[in-house]
């Protein structure tokens, strides 16, 4: 199965991110809680954590790269898929 | 030292597993932009609420604070009403108009969280005054935040219930910050209950993660405050784990300082109290964890599905 990474809403007014740094690349291994992309918002540089363990397969949105709230920047294959 | 009884015991056991499961949702929820505005969740203070509300009746009151969902949802909210009001949904307690920091229900004695830090205690001494001038026995108990009790509000409260004997109990669950603030830099000494002696009133700091010994302080102070002995200041030592707000990424923060107070869990730490009494056996435990789970999915889907309030209701539940 695959997990889609997408862009947390994190305040009142946030409509979009920019990526600034992805922590992993295509490839590593990720555990759930582990800090995997800096994303800028309107307020703040924040640490996004992947939301399962498993192997990153797909990076979507590349740095610089400006994503909506909801929308997907990576993908995480668990185990056993 | 009073003790809950099983009955007791088992409800603070749950609402704890319920608040903690209904705030994580309500993270996913809030992350995935399917709730607006903006959200302080309690995980890892859920004892707090989940031990004092289980000694109060029906119709006893809470002021509930901005991060008041574990509040409402232990005073018997149903978790139902409480997601749809935070998606703002027509089925929630206040048609959707409300949301986290306004949501009251006065048929369960909620009185409202409030975004306004403080300025529920005065609420909660004024409800306290009616019961005492109508005799209803009613308690109320006020909840409110290390960084509340600076607050001209929490002084005014705190300063008249104790002059006038009301039937309250001032709940502060102390959990070391204030928004991002840490509780050294905002106050001069770690006792909050410790000003209880100036303001002529009981006053008790307890370890606000061991449930026992906080049913104990609780149970003295709503029982004091029943019987006309007047109001006490409970301070509950906490700590959220969470952000202040969610998308908080907590830079003010060591991540040891979090990891220490995780290990201080209160909910494994009423676990095996419950346990050792042979109050929970092994597949009561996963049921009620797997029923909690399954409420709040429900919950979780309830609001989805809720419509939102209609445009003609603008006007209405609307005082000024
Ligand atoms: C009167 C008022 N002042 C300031 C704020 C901004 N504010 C929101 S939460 C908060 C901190 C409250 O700290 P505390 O009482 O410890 O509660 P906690 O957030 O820790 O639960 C502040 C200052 C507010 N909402 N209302
Ligand atoms: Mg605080």
């Amino acid at each position: 199965m695959r997990v889609r990474v997408k862009i947390p809403k994190l305040g009142l007014t946030m409509t979009e991110a920019t990526i600034l740094e992805w922590r992993k690349s295509v490839g590593d291994a990720v555990t759930a809680g582990e800090p995997l992309v800096v994303i800028e918002t309107e307020k703040a540089d924040v640490e996004v954590e992947a939301p399962a363990s498993g192997t990153l397969v797909e990076i979507l949105g590349a740095v610089k790269q400006v994503c909506p709230v909801g929308g997907a920047i990576a993908v995480i294959e668990l185990p056993g898929a | 030292m009073r003790e809950p009884t099983r009955d007791q015991a088992l409800r603070i056991y749950r609402t704890m597993h319920l608040i903690r499961r209904f705030e994580e949702r309500v993270a996913e929820c809030f992350a995935a932009a399917e709730i607006p505005g903006f959200i302080h969740l309690a995980v890892g203070q859920e004892s707090v609420p989940a031990t004092v509300c289980a000694l109060l009746e029906r119709d006893d009151l809470v002021g509930a604070t901005h991060r008041g969902h574990g509040q409402v949802l232990a005073k018997g909210a149903e978790p139902r009403r409480v997601m749809a009001e935070l998606f703002g949904r027509a089925t929630g307690y206040c048609r959707g108009k409300g949301g986290s920091m306004h949501l009251c229900a006065m048929d369960l004695g909620v009185l409202g969280t409030n975004g306004v830090v403080g300025a529920n205690l005065p609420i909660a001494v004024g409800t306290a005054l009616a019961a005492q001038v109508r005799a209803t026995r009613q308690v109320t108990v006020g909840f409110f935040g290390d960084g509340a009790a600076n607050t001209g509000a929490a002084h005014e409260a705190l300063n008249l219930a104790a002059v006038w004997d009301l039937p309250v109990v001032f709940v502060c669950e102390n959990n070391l910050y204030a928004e991002f603030t840490p509780q050294a830099v905002h106050t001069k000494g770690t006792s909050i209950a410790a000003r209880a002696a100036a303001y002529g009133m009981r006053g008790v700091q307890v370890d606000g993660n061991d449930v026992p010994a906080l049913f104990d302080a609780a149970a003295e102070a709503v029982d004091a405050a029943r019987s006309g002995a007047g109001p006490t200041l409970l301070e509950a030592m906490t700590y959220r784990w969470r952000g202040h707000h969610e998308g908080d990424p907590m830079a003010y923060r060591a991540k040891d300082e979090l990891e220490a107070w995780r290990a201080k869990d209160a909910i494994p730490r009423f676990r095996a109290w419950l346990v050792e009494r042979g109050m929970l056996a092994a597949d009561e435990d996963e049921r009620l964890v797997g029923a909690v789970a399954a409420e709040v999915d429900d919950a979780t889907e309830f609001a989805r599905r809720s419509p939102w309030p209609a445009p003609e209701a603008a006007l209405e539940d609307v005082h000024a």
